[in-house]
């Protein structure tokens, strides 16, 4: 599969549990993709399981991974791995994808990500551990930007640390709209230029996401609340610098009742079709 | 001055860990490494409140955060899996020297209860293809205990714990809990007596047809031959109509 063309477009949203019988009374496909942590799903049977298989049989998926801690350097979970691939190839899953971060490394599982250091070190590491887990599942991943609160003694910018994992792994990129604009504001860059130094070729689909005001100069990216203002024009932004990509919303706290989650959605529907009226009439 | 990807990993993973800056990269803002503790501890506290809402609400949530952060400072989960979380949890209750286990020494059985609740939910094991209803019960019919089933047995009874009920010393006879899921994935649990624990016992091992049950529970109590039939009849159509047994 090459990266360019994942084979669905539009718009997703995340599926989670508390959407589920919502979502079944629909009689018709409310979303052109849905996306899932594996980690929530894999290997589970009743009433779960059942679910699955519905989605499955109704929208093209796409997988977002939470626990293969891509960047930790203590050695990957192989069996994890290939009981991964069972599942991504079971349903038919159109793309696999992890953080550009670490969740591990003192023994255990820390459940959430930790922020890499930009340094040659780290991207010669991540590059390598993208390169095994691709040559394991038998496809390309993407990695994603991931958002951080602090950084230890960075000597590359973030934006030559993402261009050059993806570069030497030969990796797909998914694009956190969300935590560049959270980003941009923790650690005092311009999201635009930011965003213009992105390989738009590599690029395999959007995520955008509410985020919360800890401070004017903190923002924490929670997926806890609605998109804001300036992240959807950023979205318009990424379209235009790499083109319309199949582009998802996140929603994993605070969770509105569904038809709020996909009126929200329809919002990225508007930006991909004013995108296409606005090229039409610079064409 | 430039720290390897070695000490990076593990200024942060304890750092995350202890809850507390281990001094030697810290020269990070507070504020921020603070956001990061918080997102942490709070992730795992929700993921783990999900499994286990009796013990949170009988222990409180102050109580529960101080189980919870003694969980995450001692314990190194090794799943990926975020469902199984709870197991390691439970794993670590078993042997884990905490004072609150002084008062609440029933904790490590009743969180290894809501645990199993869980684990029958979501076990991955599809219906058998047994379709038999009560009217073909027979005396040769061969009986098989629903694949989707635990047998339990505890020292405290667990599934009369809560925030009103909270006995400090163990029952007088244990507590033995069949937990099962029906076809249409519903989880159920029932108490079960000393006699039928030898009758889900017998069906553990290996499926029986309903004579060869009722001789070999007659033999294993030394009791006369058919002076147990009618009872054990009664429990396997019970246990039939609950979907515990399928024929």
């Amino acid at each position: 599969m090459s990266l360019e063309s994942l084979p669905v477009s539009g718009v997703g949203i995340g599926l989670r549990r508390s959407m589920v019988k919502e979502l079944q009374q629909k009689d018709h496909p409310v979303a052109d993709f849905l996306e899932v942590a594996p980690e929530n799903w894999m290997n589970l049977g009743g009433r779960r399981g059942v679910q699955f298989e519905w989605f499955a049989e109704r929208y093209p998926f796409m997988c977002h991974g939470l626990s293969l801690s891509i960047g930790s350097l203590e050695p990957l979970d192989r069996e994890f791995l290939l009981s991964l691939k069972l599942f991504l190839r079971r349903f038919n899953i159109l793309h696999y994808s992890e953080h550009l971060s670490y969740c591990s490394g003192d023994g255990g599982h820390l459940y959430d990500l930790i922020p890499l250091p930009f340094t040659d070190e780290a991207i010669k590491h991540v590059a390598e551990r993208v390169r095994q887990v691709q040559d394991i599942l038998e496809q390309k991943i993407s990695v994603e930007n991931v958002s951080y609160y602090t950084s230890v003694d960075n000597k590359l910018s973030e934006a030559e640390f993402i261009r050059a994992v993806v570069e030497e792994s030969d990796c797909g990129l998914l694009l956190d709209v969300n935590n560049i604009y959270v980003n941009s504001i923790n650690h005092r860059y311009d999201a635009e230029s930011f965003l213009k130094g992105m390989p738009a070729e590599r690029v395999t689909y959007f995520h955008v996401a509410g985020h919360y005001d800890e401070a004017d100069d903190l923002k924490i990216d929670t997926h806890g609340s609605a998109v804001k203002d300036p992240v959807w024009e950023l979205l318009a932004q990424a379209y235009q610098h790499c083109g319309i990509k199949p582009t998802l919303l996140e929603r994993d706290f605070n969770i509105p009742p569904l038809d709020e989650v996909l009126a929200e959605s329809n919002i990225i529907r508007q930006v991909q079709r004013r995108h296409n009226s606005s090229s039409r009439v610079a064409a | 001055m430039i720290f390897s990807l070695q000490q990076q990993q593990q200024f942060f993973t304890q750092m995350l860990r202890e809850q507390q800056s281990p001094g030697s990269l810290s020269h990070i803002e507070d504020r921020r490494l603070k956001v990061y503790q918080d997102l942490f501890f709070n992730n795992i506290e929700s993921l783990l409140a999900n499994g286990f809402p009796v013990i949170k609400s009988i222990l409180g949530e102050k109580r529960w955060r101080e189980l919870i952060s003694d969980f995450w400072k001692q314990h190194r989960c090794q799943t990926p899996y975020f469902p199984r979380i709870g197991g390691e949890l439970v794993d670590w209750l078993n042997h884990a020297k905490i004072s609150i286990l002084y008062d609440f020494p029933f904790l490590p059985e009743l969180a290894h209860y809501e645990l199993m609740e869980v684990v029958v939910d979501t076990a991955d094991q599809s219906w058998p293809d047994l379709k038999g209803t009560l009217e073909d019960l027979r005396d040769e019919t061969t009986l098989v205990l629903n694949p989707i089933s635990v047998l339990l047995h505890y020292e405290y009874p667990v599934h009369q714990i809560s925030k009103a009920f909270t006995p400090q010393d163990p029952g007088v006879e244990k507590t033995h809990l069949l937990i099962y899921r029906q076809q249409d994935h519903q989880v159920k649990f029932m108490q079960l007596s000393a006699a039928s624990v030898i009758l889900v016992d017998l069906l553990q091992t290996q499926a029986r047809t309903l004579q060869d049950l009722v001789c070999s529970i007659e033999g294993s109590l030394n009791a006369p031959s058919g002076s147990l039939s009618t009872f054990i009849k009664q429990q396997v159509q019970d246990f039939v109509t609950r979907q515990v047994i399928l024929i």
